[in-house]
């Protein structure tokens, strides 16, 4: 993928994230610098990406936020089950990505990206990796904690 | 976008006729429904359809089981770390499993797959989709793997 291009899907990506999480949670999320992700549990939100490029979406929190997160969708009630916190944040993640690919569409060809549901992982001393992924991060900071975000295509040979 | 596919014997099939190959001894356990909240195993491979289908199939390994896919996939004896040629060759593995399974499913639309990502770490638990999930286990050799997977169409 050019690189233009690649910047062109951060920046949407970025747009959907931002927006969601200030329509869903009413948190602005500000980039900042990159800090080290050396929380003991991770949460991670994993979005395949297919079309034209190949490639994921990653978002990863510490299970704190993940449960800000997911007890500020619930309006602040406690959550039923403590799985409704992985729920909640599928449904974060769903809507992330939905609103990406609207803007990819509105941007690009009509079905140029398409993204499969998201995926939750959680545990202690989570570490994933996509290989032959070129990816760019962007690092978020906002009253509910920190959020982590990569988002990654293939490398063409 | 609606039903729910039945991947097990697709799987199976798969899995004979893949894993022979790079020299691994298998045999099906068992296929269950599990929560939508589910328990991942050490090493974890995922990827995602979109077009044709939509879902996420998770191949869950111990750590031995992954030394035996990279070993059979390479031809190298003996690996101690996940280095670069041995998350190529996993990742090579989960795309070239679900690409067969997939084949052997009466689809009319071609599926996309999105690139794998590889995922470690200790008590993992995983989510895959907002319903429940069929989780397909086999041993290998002396240990064991299973598939995850969640796949509408």
């Amino acid at each position: 993928m050019d690189q233009e291009k690649f910047q062109e899907i951060l920046l949407i990506t970025k747009k959907a994230f931002e927006e969601v999480s200030m329509e869903l949670l009413e948190t602005e999320f500000i980039p900042c610098q990159r800090f080290i992700c050396d929380y003991p549990y991770k949460v991670a939100i994993i979005i395949g990406i297919t079309g034209s490029s190949t490639g994921r979406l990653y978002l990863e929190c510490n299970l704190e936020t993940a449960v800000k997160v997911a007890l500020t969708m619930n309006f602040g009630e406690r959550l039923d089950e403590p799985n409704d916190v992985y729920t909640y944040l599928a449904e974060f993640g769903n809507m992330i990505g939905g609103r990406a690919t609207t803007y990819m569409t509105e941007k690009y060809q009509k079905n140029e990206f398409r993204l499969s549901p998201p995926a939750i992982f959680s545990g202690k001393g989570l570490e994933t990796l996509s290989p032959n992924i070129q990816s760019r991060m962007v690092y978020y900071s906002g009253r509910l904690g920190r959020f982590f975000i990569d988002i990654g295509f293939e490398e063409e040979n | 976008m609606s039903d729910i596919l039945d991947l097990k014997e697709p799987l199976i099939q798969t899995c004979e006729e893949l894993l022979p190959k790079y020299g691994i001894n298998f045999s099906f356990v068992r296929e269950k429904t599990e929560n939508t909240l589910n328990s991942g195993e050490q090493i974890n491979l995922l990827v995602g359809l979109s077009k044709g289908l939509e879902g996420n199939f998770v191949v869950g390994m111990t750590r031995k089981a992954a030394l035996y896919v990279i070993s059979g996939m390479t031809g190298q004896e003996e690996f101690f770390t996940l280095d670069n040629l041995a998350r190529n060759a996993l990742s090579e593995f989960i795309t070239i499993l679900c690409r067969k399974t997939l084949s052997k499913v009466d689809i009319k639309k071609l599926v996309s797959i999105s690139s794998p990502t590889l995922i470690t770490g200790e008590r993992i638990c995983l989510m895959i989709s907002k319903t429940p999930a069929r989780k397909t286990f086999f041993k290998m050799n002396d240990t064991n793997f299973s598939i995850a997977y969640n796949v509408e169409g």
